[in-house]
């Protein structure tokens, strides 16, 4: 098992914890998620390293998006995920080695989410209380 | 610099086999940049260059996953936001940035990332003019006329245990730091490594200490159960900690910088119980009245003091080393979670997990103990 972190928005944070990765998640200038658009869902392994940035600084950044700032604020995503799942996602444009891990569909996506309900996983929000 | 066709070629073999993932593909991106600079844009399942070659326009297509796409412009946007005052969103942006792999050369950078759309348009560029500002600042030499040194540290100590944002004082940090790191830039010293400077007569490090420990120590004695008085204040112990550390250099014996504020923290109290006993004020004391043989404390020797404390700092000792750095830093110094992150190298979100694993661990010693409810009501939440 893994410990991975995902930056995201407190009520994203929150819709991702019940549901897993949120196949109707809508990114800014969206009104509605195209359906041809494939499911994507990136986390970063916790001792990093950190290329696209770390995983506070990245949920900082998106709750900072003006179509974002109304949802409680930056929030980390926890998980625990198996290793054999994060084995899954790995590839040559994303090698363990790099610290980011991309759960495409056909690349651990289904897998994570079929294995959702039985993860450990967190919440821990970085807005001030 | 490249033309663009052999670009082209050059980027297919670096998207085919991506030496380093999507980090190795940037930076391959970057050394390859043409000076014309170059566009590209994710389009069904292959990515789109646009080379503009002699006011001609060469487009060509390469395969790549989206999602590897999409990570080549958050790594962009995340080298932009490595460049100080620079804050580009992950879904789009306008910066300029450079990166040590290219040599320094400098880049501008406009991207849009996001579901519906994802293009990078990307072209070298002169160096900033903040960046030629930064190289041909002058470093400083040294002073070497420290004539009465002893006396040069107190009034250095007087001034900066007060206020430790005096604007001064920052100028001075600066100024030490590039003497100290003047090819690699502002890298600060642990504190050790500054103990050990000082006890060499340098007395900018010396400064640099209580510059770093002042607001700490000063923390931590203003939460103790110490009650300062009339004639020995907080300011006056932290004062008088330092004036005894400088005396001491020499023979303090410190490997680590919790230590060195338990010892400090020691003679803090130690001034205020001979202050107490003799009445006589804190700046006014000299060693002899702090009796300080033997009494180099560990920070939590504090929670020491009954049975259930006890347990805890049992269970604290059988923690994973990162788990007591965190906790004992929480607990001792109060400090944020990015605070203790910062300190210990790692992210503020493995500070607040290991503080999270940590508490765990320690409820689940003190459930044992008969007087599980008592043990929380007199520790409270942390």
């Amino acid at each position: 098992m893994s410990i991975l972190f995902h930056g995201t928005t407190l009520t994203r944070a929150a819709r991702i914890i019940a549901h897993g990765p949120d196949p109707s998640f809508v990114e800014p200038g969206e009104v509605q998620r195209a359906k041809t658009q494939p499911l994507e869902f990136s986390a970063c392994l916790a001792f990093g390293p950190f290329p696209l940035g770390t995983p506070e600084d990245y949920a900082h950044r998106k709750s900072r998006i003006a179509e974002y700032q109304s949802e409680g604020g930056p929030a980390i995503v926890i998980f625990d995920v198996p290793d054999d799942t994060i084995a899954l996602a790995a590839s040559v444009f994303f090698p363990l080695s790099c610290g980011v891990v991309q759960f495409d569909q056909g690349a651990g996506l289904d897998e994570l989410r079929a294995n959702w309900s039985t993860i450990k996983k967190r919440i821990i929000s970085l807005g001030c209380p | 610099m490249n033309s663009g066709l052999p670009f082209v070629g050059q980027l297919r073999a670096a998207i085919a086999q991506p030496n380093g993932g999507i980090v190795g593909l940037v930076d391959q991106l970057l050394a390859i940049c043409p000076e014309q600079g170059f566009q590209l844009d994710w389009l069904n399942g292959s990515c789109r260059i646009q080379v503009f070659v002699a006011e001609s326009e060469e487009v060509v297509e390469v395969a790549i996953p989206r999602s590897a796409f999409r990570a080549v412009l958050a790594r962009v946007a995340a080298l932009c936001n490595e460049v100080p005052q620079t804050a580009v969103s992950p879904y789009g942006g306008k910066c300029v940035f450079t990166n040590n792999a290219t040599a320094k050369r400098y880049f501008q950078a406009e991207f849009t990332n996001t579901s519906g759309e994802q293009r990078l348009r990307l072209a070298p560029v002169g160096r900033p003019v903040a960046a030629k500002r930064e190289a041909q600042m002058p470093i400083e030499t040294p002073s070497q006329t420290d004539t009465n040194r002893a006396e040069r540290i107190e009034s250095t100590t007087a001034g900066i245990v007060p206020s430790t944002d005096d604007p001064q004082t920052k100028i001075k940090r600066g100024r030490w730091w590039r003497k100290r790191h003047p090819q690699n830039g502002p890298t600060p010293l642990s504190t050790i490594e500054l103990l050990q400077e000082a006890r060499t007569g340098d007395h900018l490090a010396f400064e640099e200490i209580v510059r770093r420990l002042s607001p700490v120590l000063a923390n931590r004695l203003a939460r103790s159960r110490i009650v300062p008085t009339a004639i020995c204040g907080i300011d006056d112990m932290v004062q008088m900690s330092f004036m005894t550390l400088y005396r001491r250099l020499v023979s303090v014996r410190a490997e680590n910088t919790h230590q060195l504020e338990a010892w400090l923290f020691t003679v803090a109290r130690h001034a205020l119980f001979a202050s107490q006993r003799s009445g006589i004020p804190a700046n006014k004391l000299t060693d002899s009245m702090i009796d300080l043989e033997g009494r180099e404390a560990e920070p939590i020797e504090n929670l020491r003091r009954d049975e259930f404390a006890a347990i805890l700092a049992a269970t604290i000792n059988e923690l994973p080393e990162q788990q007591q750095q965190v906790i004992r830093i929480r607990h001792n110094e109060r400090l944020s979670f990015a605070e203790i992150g910062a300190r210990l190298g790692m992210t503020e979100v493995m500070a607040r997990w290991n503080a999270f694993q940590a508490r765990g661990r320690l409820l689940a010693a003190l459930k044992k103990h008969p007087d599980y409810n008592d043990v929380l009501q007199t520790l409270g939440r942390d």
